[in-house]
């Protein structure tokens, strides 16, 4: 909502400056989207009269003028400018002001006659560019106050307006609140309105309402004015709605506007002699029913929708926009002036529909003053008389079967002051109330009964009111209390340190954390869920775009897309995870649930150098760090198995297992699911079921007494075929139950296909022993160890070394 | 043959006379091992011991140990020895790079989210969690906000066909714990929201929100500013101002918007905050008591304040990120500056 600071103090006088203003009605929450023209200048820059102009001595081109400032004496100024004719206001600068554009003014004499200040130009006091003349400030403006107030009338404030506040969308409303705000709204002024000379004639006998649905229209008042001349309006009335955005038309429709942005009340002007009969019926629309609105738009109308009729056909769509055929043209004589309520949800849904939206469905959609109503229509009216030359018909249609009542408020004190945290009398609320132009029903020592006005529709309640009393009592003087009490328990869970801590434990293994979207193409979702059903996918009725029509079911599509981006940009080496919530369908599967998804591709350290530099991300890396995951989070030790998840490449790929659950999938990403990447590496991914994990019951950390004898160990060097596992080969081990073995560890690994064969491998472990309540014995860990190792050779096709 | 005392003794003279010899650490530690390796000579003395008679046992033993001891307190100090003699030009570089082993980096909306929970924490305020998929009951009814409320209009709220939608704020999180337990509550709700908004520099379709909900006997307006407050000062530190405008929202009354003072330029005005001086951070207020009534919760004897947060304008104006989208991007060159 755009206005001009000139216009607002048409209904109110404020000595705010612009900064002021904005300033205070955004503290008052009418928030600032923009100011146009603002600028200011010292208080020493005063309004002035000129009262006298003589000719000067010995100068031809200048004059010395006598000027009334609002002192004993008028000053003596001597002036160069061609318009400097007695009776004008123009800004006068004292000696001793600085102007803007770092002119000094001092006590001066011009060729001899004594100078006290100077009178200027826009250009001279930076405020434009001209600079033919005497910047003049028009008539209103008062001799001696700060010129500042006069100049910045011109300026035009853009304010964000709450849904819940339509009495702002309008210059007179906006000015109630300053009158409010400046805690004197007895100063606020109405529109002039006045009826003119009665005519001889009455409205009745030219025109008839009828409205069939009183729900959808609960006022509608209509006017004649006939002798209209079409004609373009006056300066002033062009220049107030070209300063806000609107561009004027011609003086009908002008004047329409003009009172709308001025009330807050949207009029209709039609061309009186093109409806039929002098009808006006406000019905809903037949189905079916088609009409041109003026923006030359052809709707085809449904009973849904309401509608203005004469006795033929629809004239309007009720509150949204008039028809092309009774629209106001050149010839127009006689003019319907039509002022109305509608009900703003009605309007709301056929401007939806339509696809039609005017200045005057927003401020319908969002209520409008029935109250305001015939007084809009009086003040355009009059503004017609003097625009248009108009002539008034008597009299004014007016349906209004059901006027608006007041509702009445109570409003405790002792609330008040709980809720806001101040203390307060209710003098003083009452006296807010006051400001607010809202009336005192009742008052007692402890609560008030107010009265609602017509122009506040959001005021319904107790709680509404308490906001009026916070938003003049000022949020920035209310204390801020530091909080007294502490609340505990209630709830048994803290739903984010567990997610916190898994997000820790990756970091610190080395990988960076993403976020990707929640929504996904249906494609790629296909490709992410398991077994690659869409039916699984939980899909958006109304997507905005084919690449995120759907939840997505897993971290998959996530981590795919931050590879290709990074591989794209040339970042090849990648460690990188992201915690978040994937969707699926699933009877079996809760529907929402914590994944973690991991990546890695590339050179594991980049920053080293030498081989160090080379050595690139695998399928143990991966394996390393969710093992590394699992044991962060103290869960029980994980275990792995090939599985035959078709995202990854066959022989490179497994499932994790805690306690018999699958916790993850991992391995090598298969090549049908890189396309398109610019990849010199290959891509390692995990999924890891973060919520099922961490339902698990979690390792107790108990202390264990450090061993008090030393271990002995023994190595078994062997050569197996690569069908036999190492977990094959680790559970055989440990099938013997050794009640010293303490540990048993891979340490060498040997492949070479022209010395032992191609299916076959080498292996080298170490093993440790240790007795807990003495030392070994050479002889009893010879004896233990051979024991394991012809225990493996009857068990597996080993040969030893 | 020798006693087995003179054997040792024999041992321990050779050892360290070939332990003052040896002049590289390979030759030392040839010496440990040719002495006390698992096969050397004292060890072998050592399975000897097995045939000495009761009466000499003690002698040969204490021999024995103070042989050991004594080869290896010689092995140590030939070490040390050697160590003390390297020269020290045959040192390192000390510019070269460091073998490292870079932690990760949290993603900028985690670190955010993280740091205000935190604080929040300490304030008495723990996490609750509600699901992304929610009913318009929880998401919009609960809240006051009507059925003809322009925020529940298809062209801004993702749907789902079954009728629920993508939540467009934490706040119904609110109303499933106010359902599940009587006042009071102190929680905040960090997590995902999703409008239909087409994405620019400073719009995505899913974001973050921090929601916070008080509700007890006596809160007051005068308990939120000092929350909030509190929450700029810990967060953005001390210098930071905080404003509180009346604005509207259904859930709230009173409600207001909280800014914060412009981080950048101090208050005084810049690019980022518009001239202005400040920064829009969201909103706030006291809760309605529609949504009160909603949860079955009495509002005559419960106040409570709400406020709620986006995470991704904080986060922005933390790191002075100018374009939303860098943020769900993922270039590693931008995730590695954080
Ligand atoms: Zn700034």
């Amino acid at each position: 909502m755009k206005t001009l600071l000139k216009w607002l103090r048409q209904y109110f006088d404020f000595n705010w400056k612009v900064e002021e203003l904005t300033e205070i009605l955004t503290m008052a929450g009418l928030e600032v989207e923009g100011v146009e023209g603002a600028f200011e200048l010292p208080e020493t820059v005063v309004v002035g009269r000129i009262e006298k102009r003589e000719n000067h001595p010995d100068a031809d081109k200048l004059s010395v003028c006598s000027v009334e400032i609002g002192a004993e004496q008028p000053l003596q100024i001597v002036c160069g400018a061609p318009n400097s004719d007695p009776g004008l206001k123009v800004p006068v600068a004292l000696p001793g002001t600085e102007l803007p554009t770092g002119l000094k003014i001092k006590r001066a004499k011009l060729r001899g006659v004594e100078s006290e200040g100077m009178m200027c130009s826009a250009a001279e006091l930076g405020a434009g560019e001209d600079e033919s003349g005497l910047l003049e400030l028009g008539q209103d403006a008062v001799v001696g106050q700060a010129a500042t107030a006069w100049l910045s009338s011109d300026t035009v404030v853009d304010w964000e307006i709450t849904p819940n506040r339509p009495d702002w969308l309008s210059h007179f409303g906006i000015a109630r609140e300053i009158a409010a705000l400046a805690r004197k709204p007895e100063e606020l002024r109405y529109p002039e309105v006045d009826s003119g000379a009665p005519s001889e004639s009455d409205v009745r006998e030219w025109a008839s309402v009828e409205v069939l649905d009183q729900s959808l229209c609960p006022r509608y008042t209509a006017r004649v004015l006939t002798d209209v001349k079409i004609a373009e309006s006056p300066r002033w009335l062009r220049d107030s709605l070209t300063a806000v955005g609107v561009r004027p038309v011609n003086n009908v429709v002008d004047v329409t506007n003009y009172v709308m942005l001025e009330c807050g009340q949207p009029l209709h002007a039609f061309d009186y002699h093109k409806l039929t009969e002098g009808k006006v019926i406000v019905r809903r629309a037949e189905e079916g029913e088609k009409m041109m609105t003026l923006d030359g738009g052809e709707h085809t109308l449904t009973p849904e929708q309401l509608v203005i009729a004469d006795a033929r056909k629809a004239v309007a769509l009720a509150g949204v926009m008039g028809g092309a055929n009774t629209e106001i043209s050149e010839e127009t004589e006689t003019v319907l002036l039509e002022s109305a309520a509608f009900n703003p949800g009605n309007v709301r849904a056929t401007a939806r529909k339509l696809g039609l939206h005017s200045e005057s469905s927003y401020r319908f959609e969002r209520g409008v003053d029935w109250e305001m109503v015939e007084y809009a229509s009086r003040r355009a009216a009059f503004l017609l008389q003097q625009t248009a030359g108009a002539r008034l018909i008597e009299g004014c249609l007016d349906f209004y079967p059901t006027p608006w009542r007041a509702d009445l408020v109570p409003c405790r004190l002792s609330r008040i002051n709980q809720l806001l945290g101040i203390d307060i009398t209710v003098e003083q609320a009452r006296e807010y109330f006051r400001c607010l132009g809202l009336d005192i029903w009742e008052q007692s020592e402890t609560a008030l009964t107010v009265r609602i006005p017509s122009f506040r529709l959001d005021l319904q309640r107790e709680a509404d009111l308490i906001e009026e009393v916070a938003r003049m009592y000022g949020l920035d003087n209310i204390p801020a209390k530091r909080p007294a009490s502490i609340v505990g328990g209630g709830l048994k869970d803290d739903a984010g340190r567990e997610l916190e801590e898994a997000r820790k434990a990756l970091l610190g293994l080395g990988l960076s954390e993403t976020m990707t979207y929640s929504t996904i193409s249906v494609e790629e979702g296909a490709r992410a869920v398991d077994g690659g059903d869409e039916e699984r996918l939980v899909k958006l009725a109304n997507p905005i775009s084919a690449e995120a029509a759907c939840m997505r079911p897993s971290m998959w599509t996530g981590l795919l897309r931050t590879a290709a981006v990074n591989s794209a940009r040339g970042n090849l080496d990648l460690g990188v995870f992201e915690i978040g919530r994937v969707v699926v369908s699933d009877p079996a599967l809760p529907e929402e649930r914590y994944q973690a998804g991991l990546l890695l591709s590339g050179r594991v350290h980049p920053e080293r150098y030498g081989e160090e530099r080379e050595r690139q991300y695998d399928f143990f890396d991966l394996k390393g760090i969710l093992e590394d995951f699992c044991e962060a989070l103290l869960l029980p030790p994980p275990e792995c198995r090939p599985c035959e998840d078709g995202k990854f490449v066959e022989g490179e790929r497994a499932e994790m297992l805690i306690q018999g659950r699958r916790a993850a999938v991992f391995g090598r990403v298969h090549a049908d699911h890189c396309r398109g990447m610019r990849l010199h590496y290959p891509l390692y991914a995990a999924l890891f079921e973060l919520d099922s994990a961490l339902s698990l019951e979690r390792r107790q950390k108990v202390f264990r007494p450090l061993p008090q004898y030393p271990a002995t160990a023994r190595d078994i060097s062997m050569v197996v075929p690569a069908s036999i596992t190492h977990r094959q080969i680790v559970e055989t081990v440990q099938e013997t139950d050794s009640q010293w073995l303490e540990q048993i560890a891979l340490f060498d690994l040997y492949e070479d296909a022209e010395n032992l064969g191609k299916d076959r491998r080498s292996l080298a472990y170490s093993l440790v022993y240790r007795h807990s309540g003495r030392t070994l014995t050479d002889e009893e860990a010879n004896q233990e160890h051979e024991r394991i190792k012809s225990h493996l050779q009857s068990r597996l096709a080993v040969d030893f070394r | 043959m020798d006693s087995l005392v003179t054997q040792f003794e024999e041992a321990r003279r050779q050892a360290l006379e070939s332990l003052r010899q040896a002049e590289d650490r390979q030759a030392v530690e040839n010496v440990r091992i040719h002495y006390l390796g698992r096969k050397g000579v004292v060890p072998n003395l050592f399975r000897e011991m097995g045939k000495v008679s009761p009466e000499e046992r003690p002698l040969v033993g204490k021999t024995a140990n103070q042989t050991k001891n004594e080869i290896q307190a010689a092995v140590d100090e030939a070490f040390n020895r050697l160590a003390e003699k390297e020269e020290p030009d045959a040192g390192v570089d000390v510019t070269m790079p460091a073998r490292r082993h870079p932690l990760g980096t949290k993603h900028p909306i985690s670190q955010v989210m993280d740091d205000a929970v935190d604080i929040f924490r300490r304030m008495g305020f723990i996490v609750a969690d509600g699901p992304d998929l929610e009913t318009e009951y929880h998401n919009f009814d609960a809240l006051n906000t009507p059925a003809d409320h322009p925020s529940r209009d298809v062209q801004d709220t993702f749907y789902l066909p079954d009728g629920r939608l993508l939540r467009t704020q934490t706040s119904p999180v609110q109303i499933r714990v106010m359902e599940q337990q009587p006042p009071p509550v102190r929680i905040v709700c960090p997590g995902r929201c999703f409008r239909r908004d087409t994405p620019d520099a400073t719009h995505s379709m899913n974001f973050h929100q921090i929601e916070g909900l008080y509700v007890d006997r006596q809160v007051s307006l005068a308990d939120l500013k000092a929350a909030l407050t509190m929450f700029a000062h810990e967060l953005l530190g001390e210098d930071v101002k905080v404003r509180f405008r009346p604005h509207f929202f259904p859930f709230t009354e009173p409600s207001l918007e909280y800014d914060f003072s412009c981080i950048m330029c101090g208050g005084r005005g810049c690019r980022v905050c518009k001239n202005s001086g400040w920064l829009e951070i969201s909103g706030a207020g006291m809760v309605d008591p529609a949504v009160f009534q909603a949860v079955g919760y009495d509002s005559e004897e419960w106040s409570g304040y709400a406020f709620g947060m986006g995470v991704e304008r904080i986060a922005m104006i933390r790191y002075a990120v100018s374009d939303i989208r860098l943020l769900y991007e993922n270039d590693l060159r931008f995730l590695k500056q954080f």
